[in-house]
């Protein structure tokens, strides 16, 4: 790292920013196989085409199926995309960045490493330029940027995404922006964006039924984890338990009452608490690998607050028959 | 951080830092013109980005997006495979004419500033007849212009015949040799010299060229396509053709698959969704449950054949309760000659005829036709009678707004199936909804064709091996006889071209075309003018490569709606290339390869032909305006625009163009708005009387519309089934399948939108969407059979077997099996004669003794090209070639091919059938051939004036009067 000049180095993160971008947006094309081959993250394959094949369907299916990477979907109380645009926006507007977005929205992490390319691009032209004091003020930009728009949720998105190609992709994103992170002033800020989430009694709440549960295990704000269709069908298929299809929340809520409908509640919630355990356990490995245990404790955090609220539910008598229980679902007809 | 990330990262730095890693950071963008097509994937430059991108913006609520004409010469864009980057086009806008189909639907090419390469095609918007939109073949032009196996370059064959050698000759080395042979031939007779033209994609210029050749040498697809609806018509209003007026109609009575797939598919069906929209009816009758069926309010799922009963049913209740438009009648239709000439003719019972009044008329209609009850349509038809109830008091209800029309199912699929079209004309003749607002018109007045400068004389000949004296009534030439004329020794022919043609293919009994392909004693010089490979082509001496859609001059005009509209189709990138300043002398240096125009590859030959002008064939293509040189196309079709086409010059020049300056730009003018009841016109001569006034009348003898046909009564047909509409048996009626002992009947030619006949298999978009062809079979059959979907069955015809999968539906009748057109394309050799996503490889053999054989050794698979798409191909069944195993059935009057075949046997298949196979014995092949022939009368034995066709009846290129005189040798005798 030495032997490379500050410019250089800003050239660098410029070119990988930009090339992470337009993966993220659009996918695999020509020329960024090429680049992929040169900085060794190509996948290896016989057939070139089937490969471009193979990768745009891996894209669909990671990034428009099962996990959405937008800040929005991690870090807001609603979970959706584009839901922190606001706050991603207040950084480009500091940095005079402004996107053509098209269908999407500001937050989307494809927009974010482009905002960084454009900006540690323009700090390489800075330095180029003999103006190093520009160069410098723009650090403490990023920093803010990755703590409060970046790192604050990218570790729980790399674990979200259990492998393959975009896995890879995304786990060398992360370890490139902690590195970076690295060089900035300042430690990390942790987020607080989780904070206010998880906390208060939901079981206790008279309203609460399997929906409400559903929903808060599927913000990630809130439970710490981002569950895909996937992880609810594997879910359903351990305990050949039906879900249905749908919403996610439609088909967590239709697998936790049948569930409950064929007694299978706790061990359901046994699997759950394995693969929280499992998400925990990841999380605590990035920290370590790439430094970032101050980014990582808030959802860690949550994580734990989650597995005691599932401890709790495994807990209730069946006998009993908790509130929650009974509560008819608001999407899905009672049985006849 | 740790080393470890750190290292990690600053290894990723000192990659992206290479020189290397840079080149692939921006979009590649081409910088100058290129030529891709058949060897490359176009590329296009990158335009500067305008201050605004134009959106365009109805006031009225439409929501086309049409670039507007004004921008056509300068249009930018996004490139929408550039998503998400922003990356602006500049085209040129070049409208031309689809060639896919027979429509003539406009299309507009985008053709990059840059390159000159095409972008896309999409649909023109001031084009009357389509109106911007198109169906899937208009888009997939491109498929065909960047087709990776396409034919660049004019090749000549090297060794035997269909041995597949070829080298690469240039064009005039092409020329020359075939122009000697022409000229060779021409010298020594006039039915030496044929051009089988399987879609003419124009209207008047190649018939030009055969009449200044002086030979009968026209011959075309129309006996396997229409004749026996166009012998139909004809009969009745002289027209052959009808031209239904859907948007405006009350009832659309359609029989066939017509809104999805038929005749002028795109403007019609259009038309026919607007009708619908404001509330008209749609009947269809068809066996199987098309897509068109399944949208109509009526469907009537009659059994083949049955189709005249039923209207003639539906007559019958318009007769007896003389709802029908009594006063049109009396006017329009020949009653008083059927009065005089009636009684007597066979099988015609006692008729009423009184004072021969109208009345009496009105009292042998009732007496004609009474015994076609709803029942006895029911009946036959094996169609629930309340359909048939309900169709006739629909029809009834439509009065003048009747748009019917058939074409290319019953008329064409039964022995007598031209009494269908004859019948059905007759629902328009008592709704008296001829030519009438949302009535059914005649093609001609729907039609227009503008004249060049000069003509040459009709011919002074008589081509036996086209128009055989068996035949005298047929529409037209007897053209899939042709192999067996040949096999009898009717005669041979010195220079055969095929064009945009694959006769093997697409006609019946395909192996008796093989042996005449085959044949250099018979057939000494087979010219193949095509834009792509096929399996007619593989046996050809010469291959030329003839233009696509956007590479070629014609001028179309088609019977769409109730107007009149011309349509220019033109070489895109040659206008693109001129429009920029980049003269072109020859179409051919601006299309891929030497790919090459007819209409200057016509001009070029015939020139070549009559080099000093002494057989009289050169003076029709001098140039007007120096004689010494052959004319360019922008002579002559700036002639016709300026002196040919009323209003175009007007038009024009309220823009200050030329009217050559106008076609370019618009690519289509508007003749007529409307047309409508064009007979009523007064006349001063000529014409018919009609109550006191004389009036411009129809185009048959009479002059009136012929209910009875003196025609078909004098020419050896006279008896009642013939003279008047009346159904005639057909081959494939319930009383000639015998399905107890297992027959059936195969109905064979039923076509899927996205296809064209054998030519879309260069198309991989429309490849995509259809590729195989399936046998259609009701459960209750597979049933008996013993068969699922997707298993194989050996379906057995007159004259040999194929194997193919079948399709268990309740859309199709019990007891009839349905294969669509189109597919089942092959080719002989690994790497050439098809695409390989597209055909099938297959082996030829035959025994000597009259057996073929057609083995598929491998379907259709995914290959290596500079198109990644064509890796991508995910099917391999591409259907299977049914047409080899079809008999011929030629109609004794109409000369018509009737499609619908008897299936002797359908079988589960056996354990050594194959995928595809094919097995026929051309002996059977024979054998069929003559059972038909026998039903003919000749000419020889039945002309009441000693010629050999009725003059009044159409031929493509009439000839003069005195080349209908009987033969002096007529064949056979």
């Amino acid at each position: 790292m030495s032997e490379l000049d500050s410019k250089a180095r800003a050239l660098a993160r410029s070119r990988l920013y930009g090339l992470l971008a337009r993966l993220l947006v659009r996918g695999v094309d020509r020329r960024s196989l090429a680049q992929l081959e040169q900085l060794g993250w190509a996948p290896t394959h016989d057939d070139p085409e089937a490969q471009f094949e193979q990768l745009a369907a891996e894209h669909h299916a990671t990034f428009m199926l099962g996990v959405f990477p937008y800040a929005g979907v991690f870090l807001d109380p609603s979970a959706s995309a584009g839901a922190c645009s606001d706050r991603v926006r207040s950084h480009y507007a500091k940095a005079g960045f402004q996107p053509k977005l098209d269908e999407l929205a500001a937050d989307h992490l494809g927009i974010e490493l482009a905002f960084l390319a454009f900006v540690t691009g323009a700090q390489a032209d800075a330095l180029e330029d003999d103006r190093p004091m520009i160069a410098a003020a723009l650090d403490p930009l990023l920093a803010d940027f990755l703590d409060d728009c970046v790192l604050s949720y990218l570790p729980a998105l790399v674990c979200a995404v259990e492998d393959g190609f975009w896995a890879t992709i995304l786990s060398e994103t992360l370890a490139l922006l902690a590195e970076h992170r690295s060089t900035l002033p300042g430690p990390i800020i942790p987020t607080r964006s989780l904070d206010s989430l998880g906390t208060g009694d939901l079981l206790a709440d008279p309203r609460t039924g399997l929906r409400q549960i559903a929903e808060h295990l599927l913000t990630p704000a809130a439970s710490g984890v981002f569950a895909s269709r996937a992880d609810i069908a594997a879910w359903g298929r351990q305990h050949q338990l039906p879900r249905g299809f749908g919403s996610r929340v439609l088909m967590l809520d239709n697998l936790l009452r049948s569930a409950v409908e064929y007694g299978q509640l706790a061990s359901l919630i046994a699997a759950l608490d394995d693969d929280l355990a499992q998400r925990d356990h990841a999380l605590a490995r990035l920290a370590s690998a790439c430094e970032l245990e101050l980014a990582v404790a808030p959802w860690r955090a949550a994580l734990v607050r989650t597995r005691t609220l599932l401890a709790r539910l495994a807990d209730q008598d069946p006998a009993q028959q908790p509130p929650w229980t009974s509560k008819p679902s608001t999407t899905t007809p009672p049985a006849p | 951080v740790s080393a470890t990330l750190a290292a990690k990262v600053a290894k990723l730095f000192t990659a992206v830092l290479r020189p290397s890693y840079a080149q692939n950071d921006e979009p590649i963008v081409a910088t100058e013109p290129s030529n891709a097509a058949g060897e490359a994937l176009p590329s296009f430059g990158e335009a500067d980005r305008p201050p605004q991108m134009i959106e365009v913006d109805h006031g009225d609520g439409r929501m086309t997006r049409y670039p507007p004409p004004e921008r056509w010469d300068d249009w930018v864009e996004w490139d929408a495979k550039a998503w998400p980057r922003k990356v602006p086009r500049r085209y040129s806008l070049i409208p031309t004419i689809c060639f896919n189909c027979e429509s003539a639907c406009g299309l507009l090419a985008y053709v990059d500033k840059t390159t000159f390469e095409i972008r896309k095609f999409e649909g023109n918007p001031v084009h009357p007849g389509s109106r911007g939109r198109n169906c899937a073949k208009g888009p997939a032009t491109h498929n065909q212009t960047y087709d990776p196996e396409r034919i660049l370059y004019p090749l000549q064959r090297v060794g035997a015949r269909g041995e597949g050698k070829w080298k690469r000759v240039s064009w005039e080395q092409a020329l020359t040799d075939i122009a000697a042979r022409m000229r060779e031939s021409r010298q020594a007779r006039r039915d030496g010299i044929m051009y089988h033209v399987g879609r003419p994609g124009e209207d008047h210029y190649v018939n030009r060229c055969i009449t200044a050749w002086g030979v009968d040498g026209h011959n075309s697809h129309t006996n396997i396509c229409s004749a026996g609806a166009r012998a139909g018509y004809a009969f009745w209003a002289g027209a052959d053709r009808p031209s239904p007026d859907h948007a405006n109609a009350r009832v659309i009575l359609l029989i066939s698959s017509h809104l999805e797939t038929g005749h002028y598919f795109n403007p019609h069906a259009q038309r026919i969704i607007e009708a619908k929209q404001n509330g008209a009816k749609l009947i269809v009758f068809d066996p199987r449950l098309s897509n068109t069926a399944s949208r109509s309010d009526l469907w009537l799922p009659c059994w083949p054949g049955s189709e005249t009963t039923i209207l003639l049913a539906i007559a019958n209740y318009l007769i007896q309760r003389r709802s029908y438009d009594r006063e049109f009648v009396r006017r329009w239709v020949n009653w008083e000659q059927f009065l005089r000439e009636a009684p007597g003719v066979a099988n015609m019972p006692e008729l009423p005829v009184g004072a021969r009044s109208f009345a009496d008329f009105e009292r042998c209609l009732e007496a004609l036709y009474c015994e076609f009850t709803f029942e006895r349509a029911a009946a036959e038809a094996q169609v629930p009678i309340d359909r048939i109830e309900a169709t006739a008091k629909l029809v009834e209800a439509a009065g003048s707004r009747l748009a019917a029309h058939t074409w290319r199912s019953a008329s064409i699929g039964n022995r007598g199936g031209w009494q269908v079209a004859r019948a059905l004309f007759f629902l328009n003749v008592l709704t008296g909804s001829v030519g009438t607002l949302g009535g059914t018109s005649m093609n001609e007045w729907n039609k227009f064709v503008p004249k060049p400068w000069s003509s040459p004389p009709p011919l002074e000949a008589w081509n036996e091996l086209q128009m055989p004296h068996e035949w005298p009534l047929a529409f037209f030439e007897m053209s899939f006889l042709l192999p067996h004329f040949l096999a009898e020794g009717r005669g041979t022919i010195d220079v055969y071209f095929t064009r945009v043609y694959n006769p093997m293919w697409i006609n019946p009994d395909g192996f008796m075309w093989l042996e005449a392909l085959r044949d250099e004693s018979k057939l000494k010089l087979h010219v193949a003018l095509t834009p792509t490979w096929n399996e007619s082509a593989w046996f050809a001496d010469y291959v030329l490569p003839m233009g696509h859609a956007g590479e070629r001059h014609d001028l179309m005009s088609q019977e769409t709606h109730a107007g009149q509209w011309i349509g220019f189709r033109q070489p895109v990138r040659r206008v693109a290339l001129e429009r920029a300043g980049k003269p072109v002398q020859h179409t051919w240096e601006a299309n891929p390869g030497e790919v090459w125009e007819e209409a200057e590859f016509w001009v070029e030959l015939s020139w070549r032909m009559d080099p000093d002008g002494a057989l009289g064939i050169r003076k029709w293509f001098e140039s007007p305006i120096d004689p010494t040189r052959p004319f360019t196309q922008d002579e002559y079709w700036g002639w016709i625009f300026e002196h040919s086409v009323p209003g175009l010059p007007e038009k024009a020049a309220a823009e200050g163009l030329s009217p050559l300056a106008y076609m370019r730009k618009y690519g289509c003018f508007e003749v007529l708005r409307e047309n409508y009841v064009p007979y009523e016109r007064e006349v001063p001569q000529d014409g018919v009387e009609i109550d006191g006034v004389r009036r411009r009348g129809f185009d048959t003898p009479s002059r009136k519309l012929e209910f009875f046909s003196s025609t078909l009564r004098d020419w050896g047909w006279s008896a009642r089934e013939y003279v008047i509409p009346w159904p005639l048996d057909s081959h494939v009626s319930p009383t000639n399948i015998d399905r107890q002992s297992g027959e059936m009947l195969l109905l064979p030619n039923f076509r899927l939108p996205t296809l064209i006949h054998t030519r879309s298999a260069n198309a991989k978009w429309l490849y995509e969407i259809s590729h195989q062809n399936p046998v259609w079979m009701h459960p209750s059959d597979a049933a008996r059979i013993g068969v699922e979907s997707g298993e194989l069955v050996r379906v057995e015809t007159e004259i040999g077997y194929f194997v193919d999968k079948v399709y268990v539906t309740e859309g199709i009748k019990p007891g009839i099996i349905a294969m669509s057109h189109h597919l089942g394309r092959w080719r002989l050799a690994e790497a050439q004669g098809g695409n390989p996503g597209m055909t099938a490889l297959a082996r030829l053999e035959q025994d000597g003794h009259g057996n073929h054989k057609l083995d598929i050794l491998e379907h259709g698979r995914a290959w290596k090209t500079f198109d990644p798409d064509t890796s991508r191909i995910w099917w391999s069944d591409v259907g299977v070639h049914q047409n080899l195993t079809h008999a011929v059935h030629p109609d004794p009057i109409s000369g018509a091919h009737c499609w619908l075949q008897k299936a002797t046997n359908v079988s589960k298949a056996r354990p050594e059938d194959r995928h595809g196979d094919v097995r026929v014995d051309v002996r059977k092949s024979m054998q069929i051939y003559r059972e038909w022939y026998a039903l003919t009368r000749s000419a020889v034995d039945h002309s009441p004036d000693g010629t050999r066709r009725p003059l009044w009846l159409k031929r493509p290129l009439k000839p003069v009067k005195a080349a209908y005189a009987l033969p002096k040798e007529p064949f056979g005798r």
